[in-house]
């Protein structure tokens, strides 16, 4: 099946159902220059076996290209300061919970991740029982610890070449742009996404098809009836300020949006394993207040 | 019947040190006996000058004053002579060392090496249908010589006549094949009974007895050796140890009629591909298109075998006598070529060839498959896609590509090093023993960690970055330590030079240590550095800073040797992160 069928599946031209899941002769969602953008729940009622990569958040999607970050790319996530890495690798584990969701026709469900001896030290190492609460089933997790960010590249390299994973993540203190730019590559071939954990402060130039940064913000109060009546007053929900910075092919939407900066506060909610927006749950606190 | 190679190495601890052996000056090594110093091994120098082993230093200088001599170390020619018995890994892989330590009196001291070479040297052969074994032995003899290591070999059809033969026949003996022993006969009648592997006092019987060689024995009745040197009920003959009853048990071992196999020091491979370059190869490219052919070789052989391989060694010889080994295991049993090709140019390409030496080159690759398994065609199952299982394949070779370039990997905190690893829980309420990190080594998931990923609502939250060790944070205020725990958990802390004020926190959690004491060693390991014991009770709050952060803080009982001391230590400790 090639590009031009899977827009017409999407589109609803066509009244055949892609079969399998093989992510390698279906190609993820049309992206680069194509000048539609389908609504998410579209793509899901007429492809429901495309894998789709959104995060479930209402505002945040929308400004995606064709409303889902692209599966065979890039994707690059830096703290805002050096302090909020734990908030970043939350995020990135956030996204993985919503790819794997996405690709769980596929039969792709394995996570490499590339960890660097610095974040170890810093942050600690990758817990089990936590990121299971998190929604990441650990056992599908492989992880390499090494020290130099090169040998973090080479090994995510390796990990895109392998069309057998569902995600590739890597550490970084920084990355040249030939370095994202081949790992970008990789992942357009294998069709397998890389997300980049960049802990270097500025925006270097980078291939990644979105940047975000992340950082992180005090969670919502637990008195609040509605979170409490998820969380039983007991745990507080993950929550992040979350910035788009970046996005190749984004443009379109990003002019509809009237330049308005794509900052959002977002609360991952781990029972149901999507986002929240942080002032929706406020207002329905003070709604049901 | 078998073909064995001995190796008789005279004054191994002298060559093996590098040490004056063959220069003119007289030079010995001693070991201390009961009565001061004696030698046990002497240069050629100091044998011209009469000096033997077992004399006493005292002695030998007097006889020669300019004889220069230090302390044996039997530890390192041990070694060496493994290394040696290593390096001899290229003419069979059957082999074992031959090593009796020194007496007190210095003397009785034996090195060798035993090679079984049954269906080896036929490599050697220079032509099709010529009997190998003369170019081996020579081959041998030449290298050797060459590393100034001074040898006789012996070849024969048992351990006993070969060992006879090298010691006592001359540098190189070969004594033809024969399964009915009328060779070994021949070989060994005439040799002295000292040639049997007995010890002194047996000999000194003997030899007082008027039975000098080995054929005076032969021809002797076997009862009237049997009932003159009986073999002692606990079997004790073998180390010279034991006065009588070797004899017998000697010949038979000689004579091929009690078997004595040789024990490898390496676990034999089931299979190995060989390939000797007329040249030594000095450039790392060359080596890597060598191994293509050497991979197909091995490949093939497998898969004649119907057996796949899980572990791998190349075995890279280098002409000044030097092995290099790379070993490389196999996530998913595998003989293809191309995937074992690429996991060995990565590791070769790594090694440096000419370290520690001139120009040297590798003369001889030797590929063996360590642990092989069945090759049982992977069935799909219903439940499993088919796509599925190429996908754990794919994994797998992954998983061995990664372990291939980050293989030199020491033991961290986790106890997983650099290799890939996965997590695997592990049943214990003590956080930090809760998972362990396993290296990667089947492609089998595990879905041990049971519940389906998410939290509920019974289960306290658990951070998803546990710091490698709990670290203390400091109280700002000089609070007591009984006051310390107050109400509930500290509002400010200083954690890495930054101050923390905390904005909502939750607990406690109480997490009791272990009853079962097997907690000793991280227990030892923590209070090393200066953290916590992990033997204490914790209480477990869940904190959030003003600015977002959010940590995992506990509270542990202060050691009792703690309790009085002022300023009181904090004991409060930070042991993971949130999302």
């Amino acid at each position: 099946m090639d590009v031009f069928q899977a827009m017409d599946i999407i589109k609803g031209r066509s009244v055949v159902a892609p079969t399998g899941g093989d992510i390698r002769t279906n190609p993820s969602l049309p992206r680069g220059g194509v000048q539609m953008t389908p609504q998410k729940a579209e793509v899901e009622e007429w492809a429901p076996d495309l894998p789709v990569w959104t995060l479930g958040a209402d505002g945040v999607d929308e400004c995606l290209p064709n409303g889902a970050l692209t599966i065979s790319a890039l994707h690059e996530i830096s703290p805002m300061r050096p302090l909020d890495a734990p908030a970043a690798m939350g995020f990135i584990v956030a996204l993985l919970v919503r790819l794997q969701r996405g690709l769980r026709r596929s039969g792709r469900k394995h996570i490499l991740w590339c960890s660097r001896g610095f974040e170890t030290r810093e942050f600690g190492a990758l817990y089990g029982p936590g990121l299971q609460q998190l929604g990441l089933d650990p056992s599908l997790l492989r992880i390499v610890r090494v020290e130099r960010d090169d040998d973090v590249l080479w090994a995510m390299e390796e990990g895109l070449g392998c069309s057998g994973l569902a995600g590739v993540v890597g550490e970084v203190a920084d990355a040249s742009l030939t370095a994202t730019r081949r790992l970008l590559l990789a992942a357009g071939k294998s069709g397998v996404p890389g997300i980049l954990l960049r802990s270097s402060g500025p925006m270097a130039p980078s291939a990644a098809y979105s940047r975000w940064r992340v950082g992180m913000a005090p969670s919502l109060s637990p008195h609040s009836d509605d979170l409490r009546a998820e969380t039983d007053n007991r745990a507080f929900f993950p929550s992040w300020q979350v910035e788009l910075a970046r996005q190749r092919f984004g443009s379109q939407r990003l002019d509809g949006l009237g330049g308005q900066q794509m900052k959002w506060n977002m609360v991952w909610n781990y029972e149901k394993n999507c986002f929240h927006m942080a002032e929706t749950l406020a207002a329905q606190q003070c709604a049901v207040a | 019947m078998k073909r064995i190679v001995f190796i008789w190495l005279k004054r191994w601890p002298l060559n093996s040190a590098r040490l004056p052996s063959q220069a003119a000056q007289p030079f010995g090594l001693n070991v201390a006996g009961s009565h001061g110093l004696r030698l046990a091994a002497v240069s050629p120098a100091a044998e011209a000058a009469g000096i033997t082993v077992g004399m006493s230093l005292a002695d030998a200088r007097a006889i020669c004053p300019d004889l220069k001599s230090q302390p044996l170390e039997p530890e390192k020619s041990l070694k060496a002579l493994r290394q040696l018995a290593r390096w001899a890994g290229r003419y069979t892989p059957w082999v074992n060392v031959h090593h009796i330590a020194p007496s007190a009196t210095g003397e009785g001291a034996e090195y060798g090496l035993q090679l079984d070479i049954t269906g080896c040297a036929h490599l050697f052969a220079h032509s099709r249908g010529e009997d190998g074994e003369p170019a081996m032995l020579l081959d041998i003899s030449e290298r050797l010589e060459a590393s100034g290591i001074e040898h006789a070999i012996g070849l024969g059809d048992t351990l006993g006549a070969a060992i006879a033969v090298a010691r006592f026949a001359g540098p190189i003996h070969i004594i033809p094949h024969d399964p009915h022993g009328d060779e070994t006969r021949r070989a060994l009648s005439s040799l002295p009974v000292d040639s049997l592997r007995l010890d002194a006092k047996t000999c000194q019987t003997l030899c007082r007895l008027g039975l000098n060689s080995v054929g005076a024995l032969l021809r002797l009745p076997r009862v009237a050796l049997a009932r003159r040197f009986p073999v002692s009920k606990d079997g004790r003959d073998m180390g010279g140890q034991d006065m009588g009853g070797a004899v017998l048990r000697r010949l038979d071992q000689a004579f091929g009629r009690i078997r004595e196999p040789i024990e490898p020091i390496m676990p034999v491979p089931p299979l190995r591909a060989r390939m000797n370059f007329a040249e030594p190869v000095v450039e790392t490219d060359a080596l890597v298109l060598a191994l293509d052919g050497l991979v197909a070789d091995l490949c093939r052989g497998l898969g004649r075998m119907n057996k796949k391989m899980r572990r791998m060694s190349l075995w890279l010889y280098r002409a000044d006598g030097a092995v290099h080994r790379i070993s490389a295991g196999i996530v998913a049993a595998s003989r293809d070529e191309a995937h074992l090709l690429r996991l060995l140019s990565e590791r070769v390409k790594q090694i440096d060839i000419q370290e520690n030496s001139g120009d040297f080159g590798i003369e001889l690759l030797i590929l063996s498959a360590d642990r092989v398994e069945e090759d049982t065609a992977s069935q799909p199952t219903l439940v499993q896609a088919p796509a599925s299982i190429d996908f754990d394949k794919e994994i797998a070779r992954l998983m061995d590509r990664l372990k291939g370039r980050f293989h030199a990997s020491a033991g961290d905190d986790y106890g997983a090093g650099r290799t890939p690893h996965s997590l695997t829980p592990q049943a214990s309420h003590r956080p930090e023993r809760a998972q362990l990190s396993l290296p990667v080594r089947t492609c089998a998931a595990n879905d041990r960690w049971g519940a389906s990923p998410g939290a509920d609502r019974q289960t306290p939250i658990r951070p998803f970055r546990l710091l490698p060790r709990p670290e203390r944070v400091q109280i700002p205020d000089n609070i007591s330590a009984d006051d310390q725990r107050g109400d509930g958990p500290p509002l400010r802390f200083l954690w890495r030079h930054q101050n923390v004020v905390i904005r909502r926190a939750e607990g406690p959690e109480r997490i009791s240590p272990e009853w079962w004491p097997d907690a000793q060693d991280d227990a030892r390991r923590m209070d090393q550095e200066g953290g916590p014991s992990s033997r204490d009770l914790r209480d477990y709050y869940r904190l959030e800073a003003e600015n977002g952060q959010r940590f995992w803080l506990y509270y542990s009982t202060p050691p009792k040797d703690e309790a009085d001391v002022w300023p009181p230590k904090s004991n409060w400790y930070l042991h993971g992160i949130f999302a």
